[in-house]
């Protein structure tokens, strides 16, 4: 499948780039960095905020590519989840987005895949959506905006407008479901 | 935050889990990275989730950055320089997060920044008189040719440093932001320079001393420089001190 040669072509991709290979950097960059782009502008909504985060991520990728390990991480898992650290550092650093008001935050509210278009799954994406529909719709929701938009408690619970101690009970007992089942 | 168990101990720890999705406060997430350093159960953790969650950015669509970005990444990471220039700036950002992670870790880099940064040739200039001490000159290079762009003469005498740019650029409407660099300490601004004419500033205290190892920089910054008070923009030169023979 297309995927399997993208991960191995992009692994290969981050060796070269570990040995301060600058072409390399620029294929990681070609193909990852929409992907990684839309996963900043999501969490900070500011295009040039989420571009100065980007800059840093393939800075930061130039630099620790050889802590990248191939046998613990798949490189895109490896590159958003970086991606995701450095924009939700830069925006506790910045004291925070600006807070959704409650009439919006059922569209802040991230949709639920079905409603999303063609997805390229695979089987980890396949398990992950089998375990979240496993949850109670709402806290479920919850999971998902808090994934996308780096929202701490506090935040979430204002966009979503439920008292705060409700909803670390939503998001704490999703989180031990979602372990027992992601670990079946 | 995320202390929920101090009122009900059997609760099981799902730190790793709120870091990973994001759920954690600025103080959370900073004593959560500092655990990763130390903590190596946490990390196998923290990388079992990351690994489960992270599909879930597959629905996120794709948006392409603006084209200028790949150059500035490109100018931050030519090869030429790649063992100065990108730490440099990496060393800055690091210290403005002041993650204790962070810290730690570019102490290291910190130290291999200086190692590695050139030694600046003897400089074309004659000192007026003789002062007491050395007159120092610090060629500062632009890190991708190597060529200098910026002289910088200590003079003790007035105790001032004078900036003689030879061919300094930044971008169009942009300033150039002179920093100086203590040796394992934090950039500090010493204001923006004109790029085309002479001046000079009161002598840095970090450069009052009989061979400074202070580094000297300038970064390309917005109009009336860096808003943050740590640099934002490309390095555009930097060097440090011979005394002259």
């Amino acid at each position: 499948m297309d995927a399997d040669a993208n991960r191995a072509l992009l692994t290969r991709a981050l060796a070269r780039v570990a040995q301060k290979d600058t072409a390399a950097l620029k294929y990681v960059y070609r193909h990852t960095s929409a992907k990684l782009f839309g996963v900043c502008l999501r969490i900070l909504n500011d295009t040039s905020e989420a571009e100065d985060v980007l800059q840093d991520v393939y800075l930061a990728v130039w630099r620790k590519a050889d802590q990248f390990d191939p046998a613990k991480a798949s490189p895109i898992t490896w590159l958003v989840s970086l991606t995701r650290n450095r924009a939700i550092d830069r925006l506790r650093a910045g004291g925070g987005r600006v807070f959704v008001p409650v009439d919006a935050a059922e569209e802040a509210v991230d949709p639920a895949p079905s409603a999303v278009q063609e997805i390229e799954t695979d089987e980890d994406r396949r398990r992950l959506e089998r375990c979240l529909d496993a949850l109670e719709p709402r806290h479920a929701t919850a999971v998902r905006t808090a994934f996308f938009q780096g929202l701490t408690y506090d935040a979430l619970a204002k966009a979503m407008g439920v008292p705060l101690g409700t909803l670390k009970g939503w998001i704490r007992r999703s989180l031990i479901s979602l372990r027992a089942c992601l670990e079946a | 935050m995320s202390d929920l168990g101090a009122t009900a101990g059997r609760q099981p720890d799902l730190t790793a889990a709120e870091y990973v999705v994001g759920l954690l406060d600025s103080d959370g997430r900073q004593a959560a990275q500092a655990r990763l350093t130390v903590d190596p159960a946490f990390g196998r953790e923290v990388a079992w989730w990351e690994a489960r969650l992270t599909p879930l950015a597959d629905t996120i669509p794709p948006t392409p950055p603006s084209p200028a970005l790949w150059d500035r990444i490109a100018a931050l990471i030519e090869p030429r320089d790649a063992d100065g220039l990108w730490r440099n700036l990496g060393f800055w950002r690091a210290i403005s997060a002041a993650s204790i992670a962070a810290a730690l870790g570019f102490g290291v880099v910190v130290a291999a920044l200086l190692a590695r940064a050139p030694v600046a040739p003897p400089a074309p200039i004659t000192p007026p008189g003789a002062p007491a001490a050395p007159t120092l000159v610090a060629t500062i290079n632009a890190p991708v040719t190597d060529k200098p762009v910026l002289v910088a003469t200590l003079d003790r005498a007035t105790r001032r440093l004078i900036l003689t740019p030879v061919g300094l650029k930044v971008g169009a409407g942009r300033s150039a932001e002179l920093w100086v660099i203590p040796e394992g300490g934090k950039a500090r601004s010493l204001g923006v320079i004109d790029a085309r004419g002479a001046a000079s500033v009161p002598m840095p205290a970090d450069l009052d001393q009989p061979a400074p190892t202070a580094k000297l920089a300038v970064t390309d910054e917005p109009p009336g420089g860096s808003p943050t008070g740590v640099a934002t923009g490309p390095i555009v030169a930097v060097g440090g001190f011979a005394a002259l023979p």
